[in-house]
This record gives structure tokens, sequence and C-alpha cells, in this order.
């Protein structure tokens, strides 16, 4: 420990050290003492290349400093200083300068690239790769570094390479504190220093501040430094001896010449690193290339809101694409004097620095406009300078803006703002053509911002309203050949149902073109299984829609051999009373399953239609055996139940023409009979229908006997309460139309009934809460399976009920 | 290695003073203590005691860099840095709810300066404070960007103290459909539409915000709200649960009581 201390004081004592502050301070306050004092003598911004030009002197001087830090090291030869100053630079400085270089720019790459992690949700690999990234500039430091020290240290300023890797690689744990002393000084003490500067109360800005905050990082980055050269001299002075030992034990040659190749190779390829890296830096940090600049800038935006949206955030997504689509409208409208375009992005972000900076630059008075943003807190760089710069060019400054145009000089030189770095409209003369296509080809990637904003509405309007519908279809019609714009448009129209919709048509034709295009683009590297489901998602929109030719017709191409998909062919063939091809249909279906009861519906449906009576018979009698023996006699019972009407009913509006039951033949009467079950329900449903209380009586005791076969029959228990209540036995009435809604709440037409009841039994209230839910289930302006006008009445006995309701309140 | 500090110190000192407008006493201070350490170290080295000059350097650097860093320019009569700074102070008053002193300085700043965006959001504050509606309203229509976070902030609070409670629902949702990733704006406008009953869209916006912050329990209170009104009762206690475990204050915490006493009630 105490060997330590005394190692740490000698160290710091040492007069190498007054070198490396020197060296310290060259680099934080040169620069900046050359580009203040250079500002204030202009009165204005520098130029780019004033400014690299006082960083290099700063650099050149830490350079020369830190070999002087170097050759004041004890047991160093010190002989020849220019000559060395020049040797060692060729020979190590420049690989010191490219390792710098480099590391800068694997920062940049990863600051640039590794936020991407971050976004996409990944922070602790974040930190993690930034943890790598920080060891290997540490390591590639440290070794260049110490491989410079031996440079110096040798007395021909040559050092082998390999020689100094292999000395650091045999010995880890100096390599390791090497490199953690770099990586405390490179990153560990800024980042101290941040904190100590921002934790300070009262900081003010001055040049004084500047002076001591330059101070105080170049002491802080000694204390690591110094310590750490005087080590890294130490085992530089080392490894020569044990390459002198090594030499005159082999009885190798002292001083061998270095090869030709070996020397102006590596210093070729130094060179090459620093000229790689600098321009990257140049490119990253000044906009070199206008152009690119701003591609660079919207590509940005427009990665973001792809992150975003990939992420299930299409709100963000489209705030980061509306800011992109905003830049290409700004420097649309500031480099080709198009004020309506500038003006359209100032509507679309007007709190977007970027946008405001050049509608600022293009107004009449863009000092006036400068200043004014100036006072709203757009406080970045590139305003500074602009306003200062505009201050400049103005002729007549009266006293006041003077002392504002002083002012601003100073706090621009304070805040370290000497050139400005921000592109304006200037920068693209001669290159207007170049932008203007480079601008035309970022717009078409807009396109998916326009998909996220779709998203983002259902949300934000709490659900698909009409508008959403229309503009879905509006967009999905202008850019016909985007995929996920007609898959959008298929799925709002298709969810979005309403009486009379004028977007049916169009949802159709967006849901084909979406089909058209998946095939084109993505069935190619699909599984049958996904195309067939694409194919039903299709054909599911179209019948929802009520497209039933399109439906008949998009399925009558497939060869798909999928039941789902067949299914719906027969139920659009079905709609469109194409009897005869959906018997075709069904009949494929029954052969793969004969008791699929949506099937034996159409079959017997069909059939009736085609008078084919025998054969619709069988198929109801396979449906009504299964009601005695499936799980889910409910749902065979609801699709049982429309043939019972249409077998037994003709009705008044001429929707139902195919009554049969009164000119079955012996054979076909014979074969109803066959099944009991189906022919004591079909018989209770011809005798409700004939409407006297004779029949209305027999009917009963044929629903007794289907009811024995199963109690959970709702339609049969609906049929018995709608009987009683025609008989006048209210109380036995309502208790079956109850049990019946017990078993199955979606059945307007037994609301309807109950709510008549309650009308007649004087329960308004009741009876109100009844026509509800038949307007609930079967809304007004849905006609399409309400084939008896049950909603149209239940509004007409709502409405009558209103006045009653009101009065019990 | 101190003479180099002090060369330093002294250059630094003078450019303050002399071109760069720095604190003309902190200034002259250490322009003027710098080059006595530097004279006494370069010509009475021999005559001072090694350790005791050494002291004395480090104890005069430590106070050069203190100055340094409290030296701050002089702010001139209509400059813009007396105007930052009574912005800034005006601000603050604000938070103190000191409303006439800041009107006086928002006046003498509109005098100086003309009117602009960020003094006429300060004076529909103030007027809205007031209870001055019209004229808040007037000076927020006079605002040229209607999209900035304290443009909706303050119309916000004019909706709130008007109780024009659909149009404080559309204030934030405005907002938060600017700002997507402003939580609050999220909050907001999704407690609010809870408030106006407008449940689906309460949801998303609560959700967003909940997504954005997970360690806020206001928008579970919200959702739970959502839940009971939608009957759904399983749910709106796992909510109001989380809002709880989360430390929601005890005025939402009351109200969660509230809701449960209810629940319970319509459970029996």
């Amino acid at each position: 420990m105490r060997q330590s201390i005394n190692y740490l004081t000698n160290s710091y004592s040492h007069k190498s050290s007054r070198w490396v502050l020197a060296m310290l301070l060259s680099m934080s306050l040169l620069p900046v003492l050359l580009k203040s004092v250079f500002m204030l003598i202009k009165q204005n911004s520098l130029s780019l290349w004033l400014v690299i030009l006082f960083d290099m002197v700063g650099w050149a001087g830490a350079w020369l400093l830190l070999v002087l830090s170097i050759r004041s090291m004890d047991g160093h030869h010190g002989t020849n200083f220019r000559q060395g100053l020049w040797k060692s630079f060729t020979n190590g400085g420049l690989w010191l300068i490219a390792m710098a270089l480099l590391s800068e720019t694997i920062n940049k790459l990863y600051i640039s690239y590794g936020g991407l992690l971050v976004v996409t949700g990944y922070p602790f690999w974040y930190l993690v790769g930034m943890a790598a990234v920080i060891l290997l500039i540490s390591l590639l430091m440290s070794v260049f570094t110490f491989y410079l020290i031996n440079i110096i240290a040798d007395k021909e300023y040559y050092a082998f390479f390999p020689r100094t890797l292999g000395y650091l690689l045999r010995k880890p744990l100096f390599c390791l504190g090497t490199v953690l002393s770099v990586g405390l000084l490179l990153f560990g003490i800024p980042l101290i220093y941040d904190f100590i500067i921002k934790n300070l109360p009262g900081l003010s800005l001055s040049f004084l501040e500047l002076a001591a905050g330059g101070v105080l990082l170049s002491f802080m980055q000694w204390v690591v430094f110094q310590p750490l050269l005087t080590v890294l001299f130490k085992h530089a002075g080392l490894l020569q001896t044990t390459i002198t030992q090594m030499r005159s034990e082999s009885g190798e040659v002292m001083k061998k010449p270095v090869p030709f190749v070996r020397r102006y190779l590596s210093i070729l390829t130094a060179l090459a690193v620093i000229i790689a890296s600098g321009i990257y830096g140049l490119l990253s940090t000044y906009p070199v290339s206008a152009v690119s600049a701003v591609t660079n800038n919207i590509e940005y935006y427009l990665s973001y809101g792809k992150l975003m949206g990939k992420a299930g955030d299409p709100a963000a997504a489209v705030y980061y694409f509306k800011l992109a689509e905003a830049r290409i409208l700004a420097w649309q409208g500031a480099v080709p004097d198009q004020p309506d375009a500038l003006n359209q992005a100032y509507s679309l972000a007007p709190s977007d620095e970027q946008i405001q900076f050049l509608a600022a630059l293009k107004t009449p008075n863009s000092f006036a406009a400068l200043e004014q943003g100036f006072l709203n807190e757009n406080h970045s760089k590139a305003w500074y300078l602009a306003l200062l710069d505009s201050y400049a060019k103005s002729p007549a400054l009266n006293d006041v803006q003077k002392q504002r145009k002083n002012e601003l000089l100073k706090i621009s030189i304070l805040q370290g703002y000497f050139s400005m770095t921000s592109l304006t409209p200037d920068d693209f003369k001669g290159k207007q053509d170049g932008l203007l296509q480079m601008l035309d080809k970022k717009r078409e990637e807009l396109v998916d911002g326009k998909y996220y904003q779709l998203l983002a509405r259902v949300g934000e309007e709490g659900g698909i309203t009409r508008q959403l519908v229309y503009d879905t279809l509006d967009l999905a019609e202008k850019y016909r050949s985007e995929l996920k714009l007609q898959y959008l448009a298929m799925s709002y129209g298709s969810t979005f149902l309403e009486d009379n919709a004028t977007h049916y048509a169009r949802t159709a034709d967006a849901a084909l073109r979406y089909d058209a295009l998946y095939m084109e683009q993505k069935a190619g590297a699909a599984k049958e299984n996904e195309i067939v489901k694409e194919k039903i998602s299709v054909a599911k929109s179209l019948l929802a829609l009520g497209q039933l030719q399109k439906c008949a017709d998009f399925l009558s191409g497939l060869t798909y051999k999928n039941t789902e998909l067949i299914m719906l062919k027969a139920s659009s063939l079905f709609s469109l009373k194409s009897y005869e091809q959906a018997l075709g249909a069904v009949s494929d279906l029954l052969k793969e399953n004969r008791n699929d009861p949506q099937a034996l519906y159409m079959a017997s449906i069909s059939a009736l239609q085609l008078n084919d009576i025998s054969g619709s018979i069988e198929y109801a009698i396979r449906m009504a055996k299964l009601i005695e023996t499936a799980d889910n006699k409910l749902e065979t019972e609801r699709l049982l139940y429309p043939f019972l009407l249409r077998f037994t009913l003709n009705d008044s509006a001429g929707k139902y023409k195919t009554e049969t039951y009164s000119r079955l033949t012996e054979d076909q009467a014979a074969l109803l009979k066959s099944d009991e079950f189906l022919y004591n329900y079909i018989t209770a449903a011809y005798l409700w229908a004939k409407q006297d209380n004779e029949s209305r009586n027999i009917a009963l005791t044929h629903l007794d006997k289907v009811l024995s076969v199963s109690g959970s029959l709702s339609r049969a228990k609906y049929m018995k309460g709608a009987i009683l209540f025609e008989l006048g036995r209210d109380d036995e009435a309502l208790e079956f139309l109850k049990s019946s809604l017990a078993l199955d709440d979606v059945q307007p037409t037994v609301w309807y009934a109950l709510a008549n009841l309650y009308d007649k039994q004087g329960k308004y209230k009741e009876a109100y809460a009844a026509t509800q839910k038949v307007l609930d289930y079967l809304p007004s302006n849905n006609h399409n399976s309400d084939v008896f006008g049950v909603s149209i009445h239940a509004s007409n006995l709502m409405d009558k009920l209103k006045q009653y309701v009101k009065g019990e309140e | 290695m101190l003479n180099i500090l002090f060369g330093v110190f002294l250059a630094a000192a003078l450019l303050n003073l002399f071109a760069l407008g720095g604190s003309f006493l902190w200034s002259l201070a250490s322009a003027l203590i710098s080059f006595a350490l530097l004279v006494i170290r370069i010509l009475f080295v021999n005559r001072i005691r090694a350790k005791a000059l050494q002291l004395a350097s480090f104890l005069v650097l430590a106070f050069l860099m203190l100055s340094g860093f409290w030296s701050g320019m002089k702010t001139t009569e209509s400059g813009y840095l007396s105007y930052n700074a009574s912005a800034a102070q005006i601000e603050n008053m604000l938070e103190k709810r000191e409303f006439f002193k800041a009107g006086v300085i928002l006046d003498k700043l509109e005098k100086e300066f003309g009117p602009n965006d960020r003094l006429l959001i300060q004076k529909a504050q103030i007027a809205t404070e007031k209870k001055d509606y019209n004229n808040a309203e007037a000076f927020l229509s006079m605002v040229a960007n209607k999209q900035s976070d304290s443009y909706f902030t303050v119309l916000g609070r004019l909706n709130a103290a008007k109780e024009e409670y659909d149009k404080l629902q559309s204030t934030y949702v405005s907002a938060a459909k600017a700002y997507p990733l402003w939580s609050e704006a999220q909050r907001i406008a999704g407690s609010q539409a809870v408030n106006n009953k407008d449940y689906s869209v309460g949801e998303y916006f609560l959700l967003r915000a909940f997504e954005q912050v997970p360690i806020d329990p206001i928008p579970l209170y919200y959702i739970g709200v959502i839940r009971y009104e939608q009957g759904n009762y399983t749910d709106a206690e796992k909510y109001f649960s989380e809002a709880l475990k989360l430390g929601i204050s005890n005025e939402f915490a009351g109200y969660i009581s509230w809701y449960r006493q209810e629940m319970g009630g319509k459970k029996q």
C-alpha cells in the first residue's frame, strides 16, 4: 500500500507530469481559445474549415507535448529530439491517431445503430453492446499507446508491433489494468465531469467558466493518465531490456534495418484508417454532402416509424412518419421556393424545429422570424448562428439591436457554437434536381405511415367508424398495389355493416385486390394452409358484405379441397338461390361428413326449392336424428326451424312459397312419419300456421311430444309459448317464452313475442325493455335476416310504449 | 505545471473581462490573483518556502476554479439573457401562484420584445387563473403554433376551469395524438374520456399511458372504472387491486373503496 502511494506521489511530482497536463490542456482549451478569439474578431460564425484547422492545432500541440512528456521520463536516452519526433510519429503516432479516429467511428456507429436495440425493446443488450464497445476501444487505445511508448523508449525509435502485443498478452493483469485505466480515462472521467458540472449550483455562462471547466476536466484526466504513462514507460523499458538481452544472447545484430514494405505499408495502412474514419467523422458531423444529409435525416424518421409500427405502436409510428413527411415537404418548399409546400409542412409539424428554421429562413423578413423563434425558446446551435449571421447581414442596426447582437455573439462563443453545421437552403445551389428526385423517392415510402394512421384511428376514435371505412377505401383505391391497405380496407369494410351502405361493392373490390396481390407477392413463399386461410378470410368478407355473386365467382375458380371453402361456396350459391349448384356443393360436403348440420340445412332447403320433396324430407330426417343424438341440440334445432317454416308456411308477403305439408303424397307422408320427432314438430308448425284454436290445441299436443324428446329446444318452446299466447293462456305463454330465451337469448322474434305479451299485461317497462332487445339483435337498418319485419314491428311497438314508460318514471 | 494553469486562468480572466462581458468583479479578481501568483512563482520562488508556496498555489487554484464557475455574463437591459431570465422568472411565479407580479413582468417584456407564443401562453395562463376566460381565449387564439405542448396544457387548464369537459377531452385527445409518446397527455385524454363516459376511447389512451409508465397507478384505476361501468366486476377488482399495489394516492384509494362497496352490493 505504502509502496503504491509512494509510486503515485513520485509519478505526480515527476517532471513529465507538467507536459502531460499541458498536453491535456492543449486538447481541451487551445482550440476553444483560438476559435473564440477569431469569432470575436470576425463578429460572425466561422467557416467549417477554420474550425477543423483550430481543432487540428489543438491535436498537434497535444502530440508534441505527449512526445515531450515521454522523452522526459527517467531512463530515456533523450537524444536528437527532431529526429525522434518524426520517427515516433511515422512509426507509432500515426497508428495511435488512426486508432483514436477509428474508436470515435466505432462509438458513433454504435450510438447511431445500437439505439435501435432500445427502440425494439432490448435495452439490456444495448448496454451489453455498449460495454463491449468501451472495452474494444480501450483495448485498441491501450495497445497502441503502449506501442508508441515502446517506440519512443527505443534508441532507434522503432519497435516491432507483434512483440509489443505479445508482451501485453503474456501479462494479462497488466493488460487488464491498462485497458480499465484507459476506459476510465476515455469514458468514465467525462461522465464524472458531466455529473459535477450538471450538479454544480449556480453555474453561469462565462469564458472563465469554460476555462475552469477545461482545467477541471484536464486535471481529472491527468490524475489517471500520469501514473498510467509512468507504468507503461516502465514496462516499455523492461521490454527493451529483454529484447536487447535476447539479441545479445542470440548474437543478433543490434541494429537491424526495418524492411521497406513493412515500414511503408504500415504507414499507408494507418493513413488509410485515418482517412476513412476522418471522412466518416466529417460526414456524420458536418453536412459535406447536403443531399445525403437530408436523405439520412428523412430516413432516420422513416426507420423509426417502421420500427414503432413493427413494435405494435401505430400511433408512435404515425408520429415519426408525419415528421418525415413534414421534412420532405419543408425541403421541397424551401429549396425550389414553394411557399405552399412549406406551409403544409408547418401545418403537419409546427413544433418541429427544423421546419420552423426553414420557414424562418424563407420568410421575407427572416431576421424578425428568427428573432421571434429565438424568443420562443428555439435555442439550437443553428438558430443561434443563423440569427447572428442575420444580424451581421443587416445594414443598419439600432442601439438595442447592436446590443443584442453583441450579446448573442458572446453567448454563441460561450456555448461553443462556432460554425453552422446545420443545412440551409443555400447549401443546395446546383444540387436542386438531385434533392427533388430524392424527396420524390422518399415520398413513396410514406404510404406505410398512412397505413399506421388508419390503424391508430381505431383506438383514437373508439372503434371503426363510417368515416374511417371510407378513408381507408379511398387510400386503398389510391394505392392499389399496397397489399396492407387492401387488407385493411377489406377488414374494416366487412366489419362495418349497415343497411344500404354504399361501401360494400368498393370493399368487395378491395378484398379481391387483396387476394390478387397476396397471390402475387406472398403465395410463392406461403404454405397451402396459409393460402387457404387467406381465401377463407376473403370469402367470408364477401359474404358478410352480401356480395354473393362475387363470392361465388371467387370461390368457383378454386381447387383447394377444404371443407370450409366448400361450405362458403355452398352458402353463397344458396343465398343466390342457385339451389341446384348449392346442392351439388353440399353433396360433396356430406360425402365427407354426412352429419354436418349446416350442410344438411342447406341440402334440405335446396331440395325443397327444387321440388325434390322426398330428398328434402330425407335431409330433414337426418337433421332431426342429429337433434336427438347431438351434444349441441340447440344449434341443430336452430337450423331445422327455418326448414319447418318453409315446409309449412305460405305467408302473405310471399317470402315463403314452398308450403308442401298439405300436398304430400302417401309415400312422402309415410317417409315423414318414419321419424316421429320430425313428424310431430313439422305437424305442430303446420297446425300453428292454420290460425284456428282447434289446430292450435292439437299443435300443442304434438309439441309436448317434441319436447318430451328433449327439453332444451328453444324454438319448440317458443312455438309453444306463441301458441299459448294466441290461445290467451298468458301465464303459461310467459313461462315458455322465458324458458326459450333462457336457452338462447339471441332470438329477436321471441323477444318481440314477449314484448307483446307484456304490453297486453300492461307491463310497459318490461315490454319496452323487450323491444329494446329486439332492436339490439336485429337493428332496424339490417333487413337481410329479418324476413317477417320483426324489427319494424318492434320499433312501432316501442314508439307506442314510450309514452307509458315515461308515465311510469 | 501550476504556472501553466495560472497562465490559462489569467488569459481567460482577461478575455472574460474585456471581450466576453463576464462579471467585472469576479473576472478582475481572478485576473489579478492569477497574475500575482504567476509573478510570485516566477520571480520570488527562491525566497518563499516551497511547501508554503505550493499550498498557497493550490488554494488560489481552487478559488480560481470556483470563481470561474460563478463569474457569469452580465445581463444587459433588453438583451436576450435578461429576456430568458425574466421569462423563467415568470414561470416560477406562475408556479407559486404570484399572478400579479408575473403579469407586471410580462407586460414589460411584451413592451420590449413584442408579443410571441411564449408570452401569449403565459398571459393566457394568468387570465385563466384570474377567471378572465374571454381574454385567456383571445390570447390563445393569437398563438401561432397551436400544436405545442405548452399550448395544449394551458388550453386544457382553461377548458377545465370553464368546466367544458367535452372540449377538455378533445384538447387532450389532440395533444395525445400529436405527441403519442407524451404519457401525461395519454393519461389525461383517457381519464377525461372515462369521465365523459366515452369508454372505448378512454381505454385506448389509458392503456397507452400505462404502457409508457408502468409504475403509474392512475391509468389502472380508470380502467377499473371502465370495467365497473361495463359490469365486469371481476376485472374491475383486478385493476383496482393493481392500482393500490402501485401506491395510488389516498384520494383515489377512497374512490376505490366506494366502488368496491358498490360492487359488493350488486354482487349480492
